[in-house]
């Protein structure tokens, strides 16, 4: 299969590029070569690329809650660990709560390791800091994964699972077929189910988990999106536009550019000020 | 819609305390039956229940404004006692100011305090671990209540922060006290404060009454609630309606809410004083 990608990132208006607090990480796997993924640096971002001859794409992304001291590294954290799973991890709410609890196993390490550094940069954690240091983070996650039929050219299958309120929408055509695990804009809230840095129960994840799968065939277009421009894209379906043609615009579109409409949405009162994060991925 | 500004480092938000330094804050707070204090444990005045948790609050707002690079300013604070006289009630180096950004309170405790907490071991079981804890108000008892004073130099803190910041949150005056004004009726002057706006509504006034009584708080009360004396009622008609966010995050604490509950609480004990802070504090998310 050959897919064309886009990945969009930008930070909260007001905020710094450094401050970005969700994560995007898009991969392929061929047969032949082994693996290769990307993870783009903090926005203002807009890369996209064609990947060819490749037997999987896998895209996922992930909305470090702004509460949490270290949201971006354990966003970070999500997306790797899930471009990095089996794909059995993604077939059920309960393997894929056990893919959340694999990456909750890698923190304790990765805090020692930040500690350290800390130190070493003679900047130790502070009072305030180490509440939300031992407290740990939260971050939403959706995972998408794509394989190509294995001899019918140019169409194949989907699966995706999630926890939280970053989506995925598949488009067919000028329809929307799959708003995926948000089917209304006004199901998007500030409790949405996150996860913990810190280790959660796994079946309590699994129960707010949610898994979907389906087919993909040539000309089909597919977004992942964190909270923010998922509920711009749903708000923009129930009135009756589509918002797949107005993001058409964004293709080519410079980090520059994507500010500037970013910029016309907040203004506008369609989008919230928070960070944006869409991946595109059209697979053929 | 209302009190839906955002709260960010540009469109910071402002908390004013005003805190009763009154010689009656000498007195042990009540302790509702079954409280989670034993009966054994010696009582604690209010003086220090109101300092004590005010400076839990300011170091609450301290951690979940800290990022990375340090404390976010989120939030600018005064926090003016009223007792003998009517002054900031902030401690050390900011003994004087009034508003007062938090990455300034956070660099400038006046002092920090060994506390023991309860930490998990990782194993199941507890350890007890010694922390420093960061204070910046001490508590304080002497003089009447001039009520009318505090809430008019709030108002003039009011007014200033609305003209330089005309499109935020409004600010929020969170009035702590355990007795009647000794300088007049304090409606007058409630309202005027509460005359002030931002284009996203007007300035909230919250009144938590701290109780020598052994009885339960009354907490969020409707309008047509009934209240146990004059009191209660007068303190009650001050306050402002929670706004939607903090009815909702009300809810989410387990406390049962109408749409038109006020920001009061009648006859807090220090669970309630805590809690009452945490809620009027939930202005909306921070960006």
């Amino acid at each position: 299969m050959r897919a064309h990608v886009t990945v969009h990132a930008l930070h909260k208006g007001g905020a710094e590029p450094h401050e970005y607090e969700d994560a995007a990480w898009i991969g392929s796997s061929s047969v032949a070569e082994g693996g290769r993924s990307m993870l783009p640096p903090p926005g203002p971002a807009c890369r996209r690329g064609e990947v060819g001859r490749v037997a999987t794409v896998r895209a996922a992304v992930s909305d470090g809650a702004s509460s949490s001291l270290l949201a971006r590294r354990w966003a970070e954290v999500l997306v790797r660990r899930a471009g990095a799973a089996p794909t059995g991890l993604l077939r059920s709410e309960g393997d894929f709560a056990q893919l959340v609890a694999h990456a909750a196993d890698r923190w304790p390490e990765l805090m020692r390791r930040y500690e350290r550094m800390r130190e070493a940069r003679g900047r130790p954690l502070a009072w305030y800091e180490r509440p939300g240091f031992e407290r740990g983070a939260h971050a939403t996650l959706v995972v998408a994964h794509f394989a190509a039929h294995r001899w019918a050219p140019a169409c194949g299958t989907w699966s995706a699972a999630a926890l939280g309120d970053s989506c995925l929408f598949h488009v067919r055509g000028d329809r929307l077929r799959v708003a995926f695990p948000v089917e209304r804009a006004a199901d998007f809230d500030n409790t949405p189910a996150l996860a913990a840095s810190g280790g959660q129960d796994e079946r309590a994840v699994a129960a707010r988990a949610r898994c979907v799968h389906g087919r993909w065939l040539h000309g089909d277009l597919f977004y992942l999106a964190t909270d923010a421009m998922a509920a711009w894209f749903l708000r923009q379906v129930e009135r009756g536009g589509k918002p797949w043609a107005a993001l058409r615009a964004l293709d080519s579109a410079s980090p520059k550019d994507l500010a500037r409409w970013v910029e016309r949405q907040r203004e506008s009162g369609e989008l919230p000020n928070d960070d944006v994060t869409l991946i595109r991925i059209e697979p053929r | 819609m209302p009190y839906t500004a955002e709260i960010s480092r540009a469109h910071p938000g402002c908390l004013i305390f005003l805190i009763d330094q009154s010689s009656s804050m000498d007195d042990p707070i009540g302790r509702a039956p079954g409280g989670d204090r034993a009966d054994t444990d010696p009582p604690l005045r209010k003086a220090d229940v109101v300092a004590d948790s005010l400076n839990r609050l300011l170091f609450e707002l301290s951690v979940r404004c800290a990022k990375e690079e340090g404390v976010r300013d989120y939030f600018h604070i005064a926090v003016i006692g009223y007792g003998h006289v009517v002054r900031p009630a902030l401690s050390g180096a900011l003994a004087g100011r009034d508003i007062v950004p938090l990455s300034e309170i956070v660099a400038h405790p006046a002092r920090f305090e060994p506390r023991v907490k309860k930490t998990s071991d990782g194993a199941g079981g507890l350890v007890e671990r010694t922390i420093e804890f960061p204070v910046w108000v001490e508590p304080v008892a002497s003089g009447g209540t001039p009520m009318c004073q505090a809430l008019g130099g709030a108002a003039k803190l009011v007014q200033g922060w609305v003209d330089t910041h005309p499109d935020g949150f409004p600010p929020i005056v969170l009035n702590l006290t355990d007795g009647e004004s000794t300088d007049g009726n304090p409606a007058d002057p409630a309202t005027r404060l509460r005359y002030h706006v931002t284009g996203d509504g007007e300035a909230l006034l919250f009144n938590l009454h701290i109780s020598s009584n052994r009885a339960d708080p009354i907490e969020f009360p409707g309008p047509h609630d009934p209240l146990p004396d004059q009191y209660a009622r007068l303190l009650s008609t001050m306050s402002s309606e929670l706004p939607p966010g903090m009815r909702a995050y009300a809810t989410e604490q387990g406390h049962d809410v109408t749409d038109s509950a006020k920001g009061f609480v009648f006859n807090a004990d220090l669970s309630a004083v805590v809690q009452f802070l945490d809620i009027g504090t939930r202005a909306t998310d921070l960006r």
